[in-house]
């Protein structure tokens, strides 16, 4: 891309020395391919011969990576927020509903000043979707298809009641589940070290237990290996181990969240691990859960050439390798 | 036996039966959703109690917006999501703009999953570092930060959320993350600090 017989078409602003380099903004945007492609050409040719600003644009990478590391876990929301918002929730419900045939529902109209904005942009959502319902369907379908998610079959879901496909995990193979955990951005290195020791898949078998819910995976657990997942057609719980005490609270199913449940084949999430590891090597883990409100495939491999380190993928369903499909890639030391 | 009665039902499903007249679907999704909701109103105005407020408003907001809108025929699980969060992140943004103020640097709750042992207090310190550094960007760029770069949305996904193209959000991100490296530099291993000639942006316009 770096053009070196015509160096920079654009001369560097004249000045004192400080001025002939490029803003951190600048490095930035370069990096993201912000830049126009004469400004493109100054900064790529300036960093060639600049170890300072080379430098600052490799620290500049790592921002997200030190975001994702350092901020506080998020958690969840505190219970007395929760409470307030239900108590308000449960008065909005004992309102008398609104008096606008549903079609033309602009609620928002009459409140713009009691919430005293008129820059209250809710106002634009809620007219896309109340004001026309056949609009609705329309929007949704363009963000699904920006947002890369095939039809989520969401009709078809409560059919596949048990979430996970037959993945019975070898003796000592690599575990594969479904298990339909949220993963964040600030709890994903735990969470994986958790994937490859079995702890998570059987919190999250001994939640769905404690829940006592049908529709849960019926999966049975033996004590040292991977529970494994029934099939979809399949029903009854596999035989019961004495239930693994836990105080974790449930972690919604992947149906919970409607999602699409069918569970994705092994094939398909074979020759996703192959395309992502480029490699025989197997997964140390494959789970299928929710991450950033979408499902997701969350696979652990090992890092070639590095013995201590796995890599941790954080994929779409869909397993495309490209960038919109691929969310996060972290390295972390093998637990 | 408890049966929950949602489970297997799409967010979509639930809005519309919300629409339809269903007195618990809304609060449902409000229970799948709340603690991300949650997490992005408080990583963006930093403080709990704002950050309740807006979440509430939002929320309630919405619950009247779409009662007696009937069966909407939702498509896609994404929507829902999408739409939530715009609905919060832009009530935190309202709230930003109409306080002029500098968003407040949020205390990590107590026992809120930092790490325990000899690094507890350094882990605190650190994400106070963090939560100060963001509280410094201006409201687009710290919205689209905490989209991308907390919340694990794509640029695409942000981009949905914020109703602007992905290039803006690139932008935005990249310009955010221009401005948190000189705070940030003290966490990087080895202690690199990039020289203060180089890093302090020069000539900017106005945030986007």
């Amino acid at each position: 891309m770096t053009d070196l017989t015509s160096p920079g078409d654009e001369p560097l602003p004249a000045g004192p020395d400080r001025s002939a380099h490029p803003t951190a903004e600048q490095l930035a945007e370069s990096a993201d391919g912000l830049l126009p492609a004469p400004e493109e050409q100054t900064v790529t040719t300036h960093l060639l011969s600049c170890p300072d600003c080379a430098q600052t644009a490799a620290d500049l990478a790592t921002v997200p990576d030190l975001l994702a590391r350092y901020a506080a876990p998020a958690g969840p929301m505190p219970a007395s927020v929760a409470a307030r918002l239900d108590a308000a929730l449960a008065a909005a419900a004992a309102e008398a509903p609104a008096e606008a045939p549903a079609a033309t529902v602009v609620p928002l109209a009459g409140r713009a000043g009691s919430h005293g904005s008129r820059r209250w942009r809710l106002h634009g959502a809620v007219l896309q979707i109340a004001a026309a319902l056949v609009v609705v369907a329309a929007v949704g379908a363009l963000l699904v298809g920006a947002l890369h998610l095939g039809g989520s079959g969401t009709s078809a879901s409560t059919a596949a009641k048990g979430s996970g496909a037959d993945l019975r995990a070898s003796e000592n193979g690599p575990r594969y589940t479904a298990t339909g955990h949220v993963y964040t951005v600030t709890g994903l290195v735990a969470d994986a070290q958790r994937l490859q020791d079995g702890s998570l898949q059987r919190a999250v078998e001994g939640g769905a237990r404690a829940e006592a819910a049908p529709s849960a995976a019926a999966r049975g657990a033996t004590a040292p290996t991977v529970p494994a997942t029934s099939d979809v057609a399949g029903s009854g719980t596999g035989p019961a181990s004495a239930p693994i005490p836990t105080q974790l609270p449930r972690v919604p199913s992947v149906t919970a969240y409607g999602l699409a449940a069918t569970p994705i084949p092994r094939a398909q999430i074979d020759a996703c691990v192959a395309a992502l590891s480029g490699s025989a090597q197997p997964p140390l883990a494959v789970d299928q859960g929710v991450f950033a409100g979408e499902p997701v495939l969350v696979i652990v491999l090992p890092v070639t050439n590095q013995p201590d380190k796995v890599g941790i993928w954080v994929v779409g369903r869909d397993c495309r390798p490209d960038a919109e499909q691929l969310r996060r890639y972290v390295v972390a030391p093998r637990p | 036996m408890t049966t929950d009665p949602y489970d297997g039902v799409s967010d979509a499903a639930l809005l519309s039966r919300h629409g339809s007249g269903d007195a618990d679907a809304f609060g449902e999704l409000v229970r799948r959703h709340r603690d991300h909701l949650w997490a992005v109103a408080l990583r963006t105005l930093g403080d709990p109690e704002e950050a309740a407020d807006a979440v509430q408003d939002a929320l309630v907001s919405a619950f009247r917006a779409t009662r007696g809108t009937g069966d909407a025929g939702y498509r896609g699980q994404a929507a829902v999501t999408t739409w939530l969060h715009r609905i919060v992140v832009n009530a935190c943004l309202d709230r930003m703009r109409r306080s002029r103020a500098r968003p407040t640097v949020p205390m990590p709750e107590h026992g809120a999953g930092l790490p325990r042992g000899p690094d507890e207090i350094s882990a605190r310190e650190t994400s106070i570092m963090v939560a100060e550094a963001l509280a410094t960007l201006p409201a687009e760029q710290r919205a689209a930060i905490v989209l991308v770069d907390l919340q694990g949305f794509s640029v695409n996904a942000a981009a949905a959320v914020l109703d602007v193209a992905p290039g803006t959000v690139k932008s935005r991100c990249s310009r955010g993350r221009a401005r948190l490296l000189p705070l940030l530099g003290g966490l990087r291993n080895g202690g690199n600090q990039p020289s203060e000639a180089r890093v302090s942006p020069r000539g900017e316009e106005d945030p986007r």
